[in-house]
């Protein structure tokens, strides 16, 4: 007895689908790797800012969670001043080589990513032949012809020394951004739980013998 | 297990990737202005001589607080009154040395040190009204070790003498001590500043 599945695909279709369900399952994977990374980078960003204010928590200086929330709140932005000071840095140096470099070649627009993908691999993406119509998907059919192979072009020389400061600079400036936005985070968790008060562990009758008010309302009973 | 928790709660956050970029890159727009406005007034506030940043009040209440713990743990609870200083200057010490023969008792001269309690004139008893009672309340006293009966007191407490004259000491001849205080036995010492310190 045939199923569905035989009778409907053919020998090439099945193939195809078992190809599709692993590089969607390894892509999967990725993805999730990449969000565990996330979260652990975040966590451990986090824990900076109880080391901020961790003085003035436990030296009873600050009473309330909204003082707790305005200091941390200093304190954090005081932090990512410090730690956004590189790639700032970066940025303007490389903000001050390319005014250099246009005004010596006189171009003040160029495609410097472009120029600077002369350094990568390049395959052939954008040609439809490669691509192939599956139950009204548009799928890969083969991998795309390389393009271009990495080669120094001398002319690019502009691009090959700012595409590199830029991208390293806005990668650094993310970081220190998910670094700001994790303290946050945890700073209104701290707020909450540093003043929390808990009836977790407390039962009333268990509690009772340590209770002075219930004794002094039961003298006065007596009386 | 747990594991496959993080993993799950990362496809979420995979998931959610496009709201939470979108969200990192609003709050970096927004941070780039912060910043400059930070090392703006910062900047200002360090060309007029203060630090970069203001002090926060409660950075300010905690360093109080922790000078105020050092200063306990450093001084001691009951501190002793306070000695009255000397007043700072040159001050002189006269070292008169003086010999005398070993296993002699007396100088050769015969002439022994006048104690100055000698020159006082001989007990005549106490002045009338004067309390005779042990501490003048007329209460007689109890012993000090609440009756249990004490050992007789030796007749003389012993001691163990070492052995004289030294067999190994030095003999030093005696010789006559000048009448005046000879100046060049004299020592000066001049105390160094920082003395009256210590």
């Amino acid at each position: 007895m045939r199923t569905l599945v035989e009778f409907a695909l053919s020998e090439n279709d099945k193939r195809l689908l078992f190809i599709l369900l692993i590089v969607f399952l390894i892509i999967f994977l990725i993805l999730g790797l990449i969000g565990v990374l996330m979260r652990t980078i975040s966590k451990s960003f986090s824990r900076r800012i109880d080391y901020e204010i961790h003085e003035a928590v436990t030296s009873r200086v600050i009473t309330t969670p909204e003082q707790l929330k305005k200091y941390g709140a200093a304190k954090n932005n005081r932090l990512f001043f410090k730690q956004a000071i590189p790639p700032f840095i970066i940025l303007a140096v490389s903000l001050l080589m390319y005014l250099v470099y246009s005004f010596a070649s006189g171009i003040w627009a160029e495609d410097y990513f472009g120029h600077f993908s002369s350094l990568l691999y390049t395959w052939d993406w954008a040609n439809p032949e490669n691509y192939a119509e599956f139950w009204g998907l548009n799928l890969l059919r083969r991998w795309p012809p390389l393009l271009n192979e990495p080669h120094f072009v001398a002319e690019y020389w502009g691009a090959y020394i700012l595409v590199p400061l830029w991208v390293t600079a806005i990668i650094y400036y993310l970081i220190v951004i998910q670094a700001y936005v994790s303290r946050a985070i945890m700073l209104e968790r701290r707020s909450h739980t540093v003043f929390e008060k808990s009836l977790e562990d407390f039962n009333y009758f268990n509690d009772k013998k340590d209770a002075p008010v219930q004794d002094a309302q039961s003298s006065t009973d007596k009386r | 297990m747990k594991f496959l928790r993080e993993f799950g709660l990362g496809l979420v956050y995979i998931l959610l990737l496009p709201i939470l970029l979108a969200g990192l890159l609003l709050v970096g727009i927004v941070m780039i202005f912060v910043w400059i406005v930070m090392f703006f007034k910062g900047c200002i506030r360090f060309f007029k001589g203060d630090s970069f940043f203001a002090p926060l009040p409660e950075d300010e209440q905690v360093e109080k607080i922790k000078a105020e713990e050092l200063r306990r743990k450093t001084e001691p609870e009951n501190p002793a009154p306070a000695q009255p200083q000397q007043p700072a200057g040159p001050s002189q010490v006269y070292i008169q040395q003086n010999y005398y023969q070993p296993g002699s008792q007396v100088p050769p001269n015969g002439q022994m040190p006048q104690n100055p309690q000698q020159n006082l004139p001989p007990f005549q008893g106490y002045p009338q009204g004067y309390p005779q009672q042990p501490y003048g309340n007329g209460i007689p006293q109890q012993p000090y070790n609440n009756g249990i009966p004490q050992q007789q007191p030796y007749e003389s407490i012993p001691q163990q003498q070492p052995p004289y004259p030294y067999p190994n000491a030095e003999q030093i001849p005696y010789t006559e001590p000048a009448q005046e205080t000879d100046p060049s036995k004299m020592i000066e010492i001049t105390p160094t500043e920082g003395d009256d310190k210590q």
